[in-house]
Protein backbone atom coordinates (compact mmCIF):
# COMPACT_ATOMS: atom_id res chain seq x y z
CA UNK A 1 0.00 0.00 0.00
CA UNK A 2 2.83 2.38 0.91
CA UNK A 3 4.63 1.52 -2.33
CA UNK A 4 1.48 2.20 -4.38
CA UNK A 5 1.04 5.48 -2.53
CA UNK A 6 4.64 6.49 -3.20
CA UNK A 7 4.23 5.54 -6.88
CA UNK A 8 1.13 7.67 -7.24
CA UNK A 9 2.80 10.53 -5.41
CA UNK A 10 5.83 10.36 -7.71
CA UNK A 11 3.63 10.17 -10.78
CA UNK A 12 1.64 13.12 -9.57
CA UNK A 13 4.80 15.11 -8.91
CA UNK A 14 6.16 14.21 -12.34
CA UNK A 15 2.97 15.21 -14.00
CA UNK A 16 2.83 18.55 -12.20
CA UNK A 17 6.52 19.17 -13.01
CA UNK A 18 5.83 18.31 -16.62
CA UNK A 19 2.81 20.61 -16.64
CA UNK A 20 4.63 23.55 -15.09
CA UNK A 21 7.50 23.00 -17.52
CA UNK A 22 5.14 23.10 -20.49
CA UNK A 23 3.37 26.17 -19.11
CA UNK A 24 6.62 27.97 -18.57
CA UNK A 25 7.77 26.97 -22.05
CA UNK A 26 4.47 28.20 -23.43
CA UNK A 27 4.77 31.43 -21.45
CA UNK A 28 8.32 31.94 -22.63
CA UNK A 29 7.32 31.30 -26.21
CA UNK A 30 4.42 33.66 -25.87
CA UNK A 31 6.72 36.34 -24.47
CA UNK A 32 9.18 35.77 -27.29
CA UNK A 33 6.40 36.02 -29.86
CA UNK A 34 5.03 39.21 -28.34
CA UNK A 35 8.48 40.78 -28.28
CA UNK A 36 9.09 39.84 -31.90
CA UNK A 37 5.67 41.24 -32.96
CA UNK A 38 6.32 44.49 -31.15
CA UNK A 39 9.64 44.84 -32.85
CA UNK A 40 8.09 44.18 -36.26
CA UNK A 41 5.27 46.67 -35.61
CA UNK A 42 7.75 49.27 -34.50
CA UNK A 43 9.76 48.82 -37.64
CA UNK A 44 6.61 48.99 -39.77
CA UNK A 45 5.34 52.15 -38.05
CA UNK A 46 8.55 54.10 -38.42
CA UNK A 47 8.92 53.52 -42.16
CA UNK A 48 6.76 56.01 -44.19
CA UNK A 49 4.78 54.78 -47.21
CA UNK A 50 6.56 56.66 -49.96
CA UNK A 51 4.05 55.78 -52.66
CA UNK A 52 1.14 57.26 -50.72
CA UNK A 53 3.08 60.43 -49.94
CA UNK A 54 4.04 60.90 -53.59
CA UNK A 55 0.49 60.32 -54.83
CA UNK A 56 -1.00 62.64 -52.23
CA UNK A 57 1.57 65.34 -53.01
CA UNK A 58 0.96 65.17 -56.74
CA UNK A 59 -2.82 65.13 -56.35
CA UNK A 60 -2.85 67.84 -53.73
CA UNK A 61 -0.38 69.99 -55.65
CA UNK A 62 -2.46 69.71 -58.83
CA UNK A 63 -5.58 70.70 -56.88
CA UNK A 64 -3.86 73.74 -55.38
CA UNK A 65 -2.54 74.76 -58.80
CA UNK A 66 -5.96 74.41 -60.44
CA UNK A 67 -7.65 76.48 -57.74
CA UNK A 68 -5.01 79.22 -57.88
CA UNK A 69 -4.84 79.54 -61.67
CA UNK A 70 -8.61 79.18 -61.92
CA UNK A 71 -8.98 82.17 -59.59
CA UNK A 72 -6.52 84.20 -61.65
CA UNK A 73 -8.34 83.33 -64.89
CA UNK A 74 -11.75 84.17 -63.42
CA UNK A 75 -10.50 87.71 -62.72
CA UNK A 76 -10.20 88.23 -66.50
CA UNK A 77 -13.93 87.67 -67.04
CA UNK A 78 -16.35 90.41 -66.07
CA UNK A 79 -19.07 90.14 -68.71
CA UNK A 80 -22.15 88.05 -67.98
CA UNK A 81 -25.79 87.87 -69.00
CA UNK A 82 -28.25 89.18 -66.44
CA UNK A 83 -30.85 86.54 -65.58
CA UNK A 84 -32.64 88.39 -62.80
CA UNK A 85 -34.10 91.83 -62.14
CA UNK A 86 -33.76 92.29 -58.35
CA UNK A 87 -32.55 95.89 -58.77
CA UNK A 88 -35.80 96.82 -60.50
CA UNK A 89 -38.39 95.60 -57.99
CA UNK A 90 -40.74 98.39 -56.96
CA UNK A 91 -40.17 98.97 -53.24
CA UNK A 92 -42.84 97.36 -51.14
CA UNK A 93 -44.63 95.84 -54.13
CA UNK A 94 -44.22 92.21 -53.04
CA UNK A 95 -47.63 91.15 -51.76
CA UNK A 96 -48.23 87.52 -50.80
CA UNK A 97 -52.01 87.09 -50.78
CA UNK A 98 -52.10 83.33 -50.14
CA UNK A 99 -49.64 81.55 -47.88
CA UNK A 100 -50.45 77.92 -47.06
CA UNK A 101 -48.20 75.33 -45.42
CA UNK A 102 -50.03 71.96 -45.37
CA UNK A 103 -48.65 69.00 -43.43
CA UNK A 104 -48.86 65.81 -45.52
CA UNK A 105 -47.22 62.87 -43.75
CA UNK A 106 -44.13 61.78 -41.89
CA UNK A 107 -41.61 59.00 -42.33
CA UNK A 108 -39.29 57.55 -39.70
CA UNK A 109 -36.13 55.68 -40.60
CA UNK A 110 -34.00 53.91 -38.04
CA UNK A 111 -30.55 52.45 -38.14
CA UNK A 112 -29.19 50.00 -35.63
CA UNK A 113 -26.25 51.26 -33.65
CA UNK A 114 -23.01 49.29 -34.15
CA UNK A 115 -22.12 47.37 -30.96
CA UNK A 116 -18.56 47.71 -29.53
CA UNK A 117 -16.23 44.78 -30.13
CA UNK A 118 -14.98 43.13 -27.00
CA UNK B 1 -30.41 114.51 -97.07
CA UNK B 2 -31.55 114.79 -93.50
CA UNK B 3 -31.01 117.91 -91.49
CA UNK B 4 -27.94 117.86 -89.34
CA UNK B 5 -27.86 119.79 -86.12
CA UNK B 6 -24.68 121.68 -85.43
CA UNK B 7 -24.97 123.79 -82.31
CA UNK B 8 -23.05 127.03 -82.86
CA UNK B 9 -21.73 129.19 -80.04
CA UNK B 10 -23.45 132.62 -80.14
CA UNK B 11 -20.23 134.20 -78.85
CA UNK B 12 -17.56 132.87 -81.17
CA UNK B 13 -19.34 130.67 -83.71
CA UNK B 14 -17.55 127.50 -82.69
CA UNK B 15 -19.31 124.17 -82.33
CA UNK B 16 -20.57 123.64 -78.80
CA UNK B 17 -21.03 120.27 -77.13
CA UNK B 18 -22.54 118.82 -73.92
CA UNK B 19 -20.04 118.89 -71.04
CA UNK B 20 -20.59 116.10 -68.51
CA UNK B 21 -18.65 117.90 -65.75
CA UNK B 22 -20.83 121.03 -65.59
CA UNK B 23 -23.93 119.33 -67.09
CA UNK B 24 -24.40 122.17 -69.56
CA UNK B 25 -23.63 122.94 -73.17
CA UNK B 26 -20.11 124.41 -73.34
CA UNK B 27 -18.01 125.95 -76.09
CA UNK B 28 -14.55 124.36 -76.08
CA UNK B 29 -13.11 127.47 -77.77
CA UNK B 30 -14.34 130.39 -75.69
CA UNK B 31 -15.42 128.43 -72.59
CA UNK B 32 -18.93 129.92 -72.68
CA UNK B 33 -21.61 127.83 -70.99
CA UNK B 34 -25.29 127.64 -71.95
CA UNK B 35 -28.28 126.32 -70.05
CA UNK B 36 -30.24 123.47 -71.59
CA UNK B 37 -33.44 125.52 -71.40
CA UNK B 38 -32.00 128.11 -73.72
CA UNK B 39 -31.64 125.45 -76.41
CA UNK B 40 -35.23 124.24 -76.07
CA UNK B 41 -36.37 126.74 -78.68
CA UNK B 42 -34.04 125.08 -81.13
CA UNK B 43 -35.61 121.71 -80.34
CA UNK B 44 -39.09 123.22 -80.76
CA UNK B 45 -38.20 124.10 -84.34
CA UNK B 46 -37.16 120.48 -84.91
CA UNK B 47 -40.59 119.22 -83.90
CA UNK B 48 -42.18 121.24 -86.68
CA UNK B 49 -40.10 119.50 -89.26
CA UNK B 50 -41.62 116.59 -91.13
CA UNK B 51 -39.86 113.30 -91.45
CA UNK B 52 -37.93 113.05 -94.66
CA UNK B 53 -37.51 110.02 -96.77
CA UNK B 54 -33.82 109.69 -97.09
CA UNK B 55 -32.47 108.74 -100.43
CA UNK B 56 -29.07 107.51 -101.10
CA UNK B 57 -26.99 109.71 -103.32
CA UNK B 58 -27.48 108.61 -106.91
CA UNK B 59 -24.49 106.53 -107.83
CA UNK B 60 -22.45 107.98 -110.60
CA UNK B 61 -20.00 105.14 -110.75
CA UNK B 62 -20.64 101.38 -110.67
CA UNK B 63 -18.98 101.24 -107.22
CA UNK B 64 -21.98 103.00 -105.58
CA UNK B 65 -24.36 100.22 -106.59
CA UNK B 66 -22.58 97.74 -104.35
CA UNK B 67 -24.87 95.89 -101.89
CA UNK B 68 -22.60 97.23 -99.15
CA UNK B 69 -24.45 100.54 -99.40
CA UNK B 70 -27.61 98.97 -98.02
CA UNK B 71 -28.07 100.27 -94.50
CA UNK B 72 -25.73 103.21 -95.10
CA UNK B 73 -26.71 106.83 -95.56
CA UNK B 74 -24.85 109.94 -96.64
CA UNK B 75 -25.05 113.20 -94.72
CA UNK B 76 -23.63 116.62 -95.46
CA UNK B 77 -21.74 118.40 -92.69
CA UNK B 78 -23.17 121.88 -92.30
CA UNK B 79 -19.91 123.17 -90.87
CA UNK B 80 -17.49 122.25 -93.63
CA UNK B 81 -19.67 120.69 -96.33
CA UNK B 82 -17.96 117.33 -96.09
CA UNK B 83 -19.89 114.17 -96.90
CA UNK B 84 -20.35 111.79 -94.00
CA UNK B 85 -21.22 108.19 -94.78
CA UNK B 86 -22.75 106.56 -91.74
CA UNK B 87 -24.94 103.65 -90.73
CA UNK B 88 -28.65 104.36 -91.16
CA UNK B 89 -29.10 103.99 -87.39
CA UNK B 90 -26.44 106.56 -86.52
CA UNK B 91 -27.97 109.41 -84.56
CA UNK B 92 -24.94 111.47 -83.62
CA UNK B 93 -21.34 111.46 -84.70
CA UNK B 94 -18.50 113.81 -85.52
CA UNK B 95 -17.47 115.01 -88.92
CA UNK B 96 -14.32 113.17 -89.99
CA UNK B 97 -13.06 116.32 -91.76
CA UNK B 98 -13.61 119.12 -89.26
CA UNK B 99 -14.38 117.06 -86.13
CA UNK B 100 -17.58 119.03 -85.49
CA UNK B 101 -20.16 117.16 -83.44
CA UNK B 102 -23.25 116.56 -85.56
CA UNK B 103 -26.68 115.18 -84.72
CA UNK B 104 -28.84 113.44 -87.33
CA UNK B 105 -32.12 114.89 -86.14
CA UNK B 106 -34.19 112.70 -88.42
CA UNK B 107 -33.23 109.66 -86.40
CA UNK B 108 -34.55 111.21 -83.19
CA UNK B 109 -37.78 112.83 -84.30
CA UNK B 110 -41.38 111.78 -84.59
CA UNK B 111 -41.93 108.19 -83.58
CA UNK B 112 -38.20 107.66 -83.09
CA UNK B 113 -37.79 110.33 -80.45
CA UNK B 114 -36.55 109.00 -77.11
CA UNK B 115 -38.56 110.06 -74.08
CA UNK B 116 -35.68 110.13 -71.64
CA UNK B 117 -31.92 110.38 -71.53
CA UNK B 118 -29.30 110.01 -68.81
CA UNK B 119 -26.59 112.59 -69.58
CA UNK B 120 -22.97 111.56 -69.34
CA UNK B 121 -21.60 111.97 -65.81
CA UNK B 122 -18.19 110.37 -66.42
CA UNK B 123 -15.64 112.28 -68.50
CA UNK B 124 -13.35 110.72 -71.10
CA UNK B 125 -10.35 111.18 -68.79
CA UNK B 126 -12.12 109.29 -66.02
CA UNK B 127 -13.03 106.55 -68.50
CA UNK B 128 -9.40 106.20 -69.60
CA UNK B 129 -8.27 106.00 -65.95
CA UNK B 130 -10.88 103.37 -65.25
CA UNK B 131 -9.67 101.29 -68.18
CA UNK B 132 -6.08 101.46 -66.91
CA UNK B 133 -7.32 100.41 -63.46
CA UNK B 134 -9.23 97.52 -65.06
CA UNK B 135 -5.91 96.11 -66.27
CA UNK B 136 -4.30 96.23 -62.82
CA UNK B 137 -3.94 93.08 -60.76
CA UNK B 138 -4.53 90.77 -63.73
CA UNK B 139 -1.52 88.47 -63.58
CA UNK B 140 -2.53 86.44 -66.66
CA UNK B 141 -3.07 89.50 -68.89
CA UNK B 142 -0.51 89.62 -71.73
CA UNK B 143 1.74 92.63 -71.26
CA UNK B 144 1.72 93.39 -74.98
CA UNK B 145 -2.10 93.71 -74.87
CA UNK B 146 -1.83 96.61 -72.41
CA UNK B 147 0.85 98.28 -74.50
CA UNK B 148 -0.96 97.92 -77.84
CA UNK B 149 -4.36 98.96 -76.58
CA UNK B 150 -5.34 102.34 -78.03
CA UNK B 151 -6.93 103.67 -74.90
CA UNK B 152 -7.42 107.16 -76.25
CA UNK B 153 -9.81 105.84 -78.89
CA UNK B 154 -12.43 105.21 -76.22
CA UNK B 155 -15.73 106.70 -77.42
CA UNK B 156 -18.74 108.04 -75.57
CA UNK B 157 -21.93 106.71 -77.09
CA UNK B 158 -25.61 107.02 -76.18
CA UNK B 159 -27.00 103.52 -76.46
CA UNK B 160 -30.73 103.11 -77.14
CA UNK B 161 -32.48 101.20 -74.36
CA UNK B 162 -36.02 100.01 -73.84
CA UNK B 163 -37.18 100.34 -70.22
CA UNK B 164 -39.88 97.91 -69.14
CA UNK B 165 -42.44 98.34 -66.36
CA UNK B 166 -44.70 95.41 -65.55
CA UNK B 167 -46.56 93.52 -62.85
CA UNK B 168 -46.19 89.83 -62.15
CA UNK B 169 -48.87 87.57 -60.68
CA UNK B 170 -47.43 84.33 -59.43
CA UNK B 171 -48.60 81.09 -57.89
CA UNK B 172 -45.85 78.74 -56.79
CA UNK B 173 -46.15 75.35 -55.10
CA UNK B 174 -43.30 73.73 -53.20
CA UNK B 175 -42.58 70.42 -51.53
CA UNK B 176 -40.83 71.02 -48.22
CA UNK B 177 -39.27 68.75 -45.59
CA UNK B 178 -38.43 69.06 -41.92
CA UNK B 179 -35.98 66.57 -40.44
CA UNK B 180 -35.39 65.59 -36.86
CA UNK B 181 -32.78 63.17 -35.55
CA UNK B 182 -32.86 61.35 -32.23
CA UNK B 183 -31.67 58.04 -30.82
CA UNK B 184 -32.07 55.52 -28.06
CA UNK B 185 -29.82 52.70 -26.83
CA UNK B 186 -30.27 50.48 -29.84
CA UNK B 187 -31.20 52.75 -32.82
CA UNK B 188 -30.56 56.10 -34.49
CA UNK B 189 -33.82 57.61 -35.82
CA UNK B 190 -34.44 60.14 -38.61
CA UNK B 191 -37.95 61.55 -38.70
CA UNK B 192 -38.94 63.43 -41.90
CA UNK B 193 -42.14 65.46 -42.12
CA UNK B 194 -43.41 66.39 -45.59
CA UNK B 195 -45.33 69.58 -46.39
CA UNK B 196 -47.05 71.07 -49.40
CA UNK B 197 -46.38 74.83 -49.45
CA UNK B 198 -48.30 77.32 -51.56
CA UNK B 199 -47.46 80.97 -52.18
CA UNK B 200 -49.62 83.25 -54.30
CA UNK B 201 -49.21 86.98 -54.79
CA UNK B 202 -48.01 89.93 -56.83
CA UNK B 203 -44.85 91.88 -57.42
CA UNK B 204 -44.10 94.92 -59.60
CA UNK B 205 -41.03 95.88 -61.63
CA UNK B 206 -39.99 99.17 -63.15
CA UNK B 207 -37.39 100.41 -65.63
CA UNK B 208 -35.83 97.05 -66.48
CA UNK B 209 -33.39 97.97 -69.26
CA UNK B 210 -32.75 96.01 -72.43
CA UNK B 211 -30.60 97.54 -75.14
CA UNK B 212 -32.24 98.32 -78.46
CA UNK B 213 -29.14 98.11 -80.61
CA UNK B 214 -28.12 94.99 -82.48
CA UNK B 215 -24.53 96.32 -82.53
CA UNK B 216 -24.23 96.20 -78.73
CA UNK B 217 -23.70 92.73 -77.21
CA UNK B 218 -26.55 92.07 -74.79
CA UNK B 219 -24.33 90.53 -72.14
CA UNK B 220 -22.02 93.57 -72.21
CA UNK B 221 -24.93 95.95 -71.68
CA UNK B 222 -26.32 93.70 -68.91
CA UNK B 223 -22.95 93.79 -67.16
CA UNK B 224 -22.78 97.59 -66.79
CA UNK B 225 -26.14 97.71 -65.00
CA UNK B 226 -27.63 99.18 -62.94
CA UNK B 227 -28.36 102.69 -64.14
CA UNK B 228 -29.91 105.14 -61.67
CA UNK B 229 -33.25 105.98 -63.22
CA UNK B 230 -33.87 108.95 -60.95
CA UNK B 231 -31.20 110.87 -62.87
CA UNK B 232 -32.99 110.64 -66.21
CA UNK B 233 -34.12 113.89 -67.84
CA UNK B 234 -36.49 114.61 -70.74
CA UNK B 235 -34.69 114.06 -74.03
CA UNK B 236 -33.14 116.92 -75.91
CA UNK B 237 -30.92 116.49 -78.95
CA UNK B 238 -28.44 118.92 -77.42
CA UNK B 239 -27.30 116.25 -74.98
CA UNK B 240 -25.97 114.22 -77.90
CA UNK B 241 -23.55 116.85 -79.16
CA UNK B 242 -19.99 115.70 -78.65
CA UNK B 243 -20.93 112.05 -78.37
CA UNK B 244 -21.96 109.26 -80.69
CA UNK B 245 -25.51 108.00 -80.67
CA UNK B 246 -27.55 105.34 -82.40
CA UNK B 247 -31.27 104.99 -82.80
CA UNK B 248 -32.81 101.63 -81.99
CA UNK B 249 -32.92 98.79 -84.49
CA UNK B 250 -34.18 96.18 -82.03
CA UNK B 251 -37.81 96.77 -81.12
CA UNK B 252 -39.36 96.53 -77.68
CA UNK B 253 -41.21 93.39 -78.75
CA UNK B 254 -37.96 91.71 -79.78
CA UNK B 255 -36.56 92.16 -76.25
CA UNK B 256 -39.76 91.19 -74.44
CA UNK B 257 -38.95 87.50 -73.97
CA UNK B 258 -35.57 88.24 -72.45
CA UNK B 259 -37.04 90.74 -70.00
CA UNK B 260 -39.93 88.43 -69.12
CA UNK B 261 -37.41 85.71 -68.31
CA UNK B 262 -35.62 88.04 -65.87
CA UNK B 263 -38.91 89.01 -64.22
CA UNK B 264 -39.99 85.38 -63.90
CA UNK B 265 -36.70 84.32 -62.29
CA UNK B 266 -36.76 87.20 -59.81
CA UNK B 267 -40.41 86.57 -58.93
CA UNK B 268 -39.66 82.92 -58.22
CA UNK B 269 -36.64 83.88 -56.08
CA UNK B 270 -38.63 86.44 -54.06
CA UNK B 271 -41.46 83.98 -53.45
CA UNK B 272 -38.99 81.24 -52.52
CA UNK B 273 -37.45 83.54 -49.92
CA UNK B 274 -40.81 83.59 -48.06
CA UNK B 275 -40.68 79.80 -47.50
CA UNK B 276 -38.66 79.48 -44.33
CA UNK B 277 -38.18 77.02 -41.49
CA UNK B 278 -37.61 73.93 -43.63
CA UNK B 279 -34.57 71.76 -44.18
CA UNK B 280 -35.32 71.22 -47.86
CA UNK B 281 -37.59 73.02 -50.34
CA UNK B 282 -38.21 71.94 -53.93
CA UNK B 283 -40.35 73.85 -56.42
CA UNK B 284 -43.05 71.58 -57.80
CA UNK B 285 -44.98 74.04 -59.95
CA UNK B 286 -44.50 77.69 -60.88
CA UNK B 287 -46.99 79.88 -62.71
CA UNK B 288 -45.97 83.51 -63.38
CA UNK B 289 -48.13 85.88 -65.44
CA UNK B 290 -46.80 89.23 -66.63
CA UNK B 291 -49.32 92.02 -67.13
CA UNK B 292 -49.69 95.82 -67.34
CA UNK B 293 -46.43 96.10 -69.26
CA UNK B 294 -45.25 99.49 -70.45
CA UNK B 295 -42.13 100.42 -72.38
CA UNK B 296 -40.16 103.65 -72.48
CA UNK B 297 -37.51 104.51 -75.04
CA UNK B 298 -34.41 106.08 -73.50
CA UNK B 299 -30.78 106.76 -74.29
CA UNK B 300 -28.20 105.67 -71.72
CA UNK B 301 -24.56 106.79 -71.68
CA UNK B 302 -21.81 104.25 -72.27
CA UNK B 303 -18.07 104.65 -72.83
CA UNK B 304 -16.96 102.05 -75.35
CA UNK B 305 -13.63 100.77 -76.60
CA UNK B 306 -13.27 98.05 -79.22
CA UNK B 307 -9.90 96.51 -79.86
CA UNK B 308 -8.64 93.59 -81.94
CA UNK B 309 -5.79 91.47 -80.62
CA UNK B 310 -4.58 88.19 -82.05
CA UNK B 311 -7.54 88.21 -84.46
CA UNK B 312 -10.01 88.35 -81.58
CA UNK B 313 -12.29 91.29 -80.84
CA UNK B 314 -12.39 92.65 -77.30
CA UNK B 315 -15.00 95.20 -76.24
CA UNK B 316 -14.79 97.23 -73.04
CA UNK B 317 -17.73 99.19 -71.75
CA UNK B 318 -18.15 101.64 -68.91
CA UNK B 319 -21.42 102.88 -67.47
CA UNK B 320 -21.28 106.60 -68.32
CA UNK B 321 -23.34 107.42 -65.24
CA UNK B 322 -21.96 105.23 -62.43
CA UNK B 323 -18.49 104.42 -63.75
CA UNK B 324 -18.86 100.62 -63.60
CA UNK B 325 -16.29 99.12 -65.97
CA UNK B 326 -16.51 95.69 -67.61
CA UNK B 327 -14.79 93.81 -70.39
CA UNK B 328 -13.32 90.34 -70.85
CA UNK B 329 -9.55 90.25 -71.13
CA UNK B 330 -7.34 87.74 -72.97
CA UNK B 331 -5.34 85.11 -71.12
CA UNK B 332 -1.62 84.61 -71.72
CA UNK B 333 -1.24 80.82 -71.96
CA UNK B 334 2.47 80.97 -71.20
CA UNK B 335 1.87 82.87 -67.96
CA UNK B 336 -1.01 80.49 -67.09
CA UNK B 337 1.24 77.41 -67.22
CA UNK B 338 4.06 79.22 -65.48
CA UNK B 339 1.83 80.03 -62.48
CA UNK B 340 0.30 76.55 -62.66
CA UNK B 341 3.62 74.75 -62.29
CA UNK B 342 4.92 77.12 -59.62
CA UNK B 343 1.82 76.68 -57.46
CA UNK B 344 1.83 72.93 -58.19
CA UNK B 345 5.42 72.64 -56.95
CA UNK B 346 4.81 74.68 -53.81
CA UNK B 347 1.58 72.80 -53.01
CA UNK B 348 3.17 69.37 -53.54
CA UNK B 349 6.18 70.18 -51.34
CA UNK B 350 4.01 71.50 -48.50
CA UNK B 351 1.67 68.49 -48.59
CA UNK B 352 4.60 66.05 -48.68
CA UNK B 353 6.27 67.80 -45.73
CA UNK B 354 3.06 67.69 -43.69
CA UNK B 355 2.53 64.00 -44.41
CA UNK B 356 6.12 63.07 -43.48
CA UNK B 357 5.86 65.03 -40.23
CA UNK B 358 2.60 63.31 -39.32
CA UNK B 359 4.15 59.93 -40.08
CA UNK B 360 7.11 60.58 -37.80
CA UNK B 361 4.93 61.77 -34.97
Amino acid sequence: MKKIGKFFFAALMSLSMLFSLSVSTYADNTDNYAAASAETAEKTEKKPNVLIIVLASVGGGALVALIYTGTLKAKLKSVHTANQAKNYIVNGSLNISVSRDIYLYRKVERREKQSNQQ
Amino acid sequence: MTNLLDYKCPCCGGSIEFNSTVQKMKCPFCESEFEMDSLKEMDASLSEETTENLELAAPETPAWTSPELEGMQVYLCQNCGGEIVADKNTGATSCPYCDSPVVMSGNFSGGLKPELVIPFKITKEQAVEALKKHYQGKKLLPKVFKDQNRIEEIKGIYVPFWLYDAKADASVRYKAEKRRRYSDQKYDYTETKYYSVLRRGKIAFEHIPADGSSQMPDDLMDSIEPFTFSETVPFQTAYLAGYLADKYDVTAEDNMERVKSRMKKTTEDEFRATVTGYDSVITENSNVNISDSKTTYALYPVWLLTTVWNDERYIFAMNGQTGKFVGNLPCDKGLFWKYFFISFGIGAVIIAAIMILLNLL
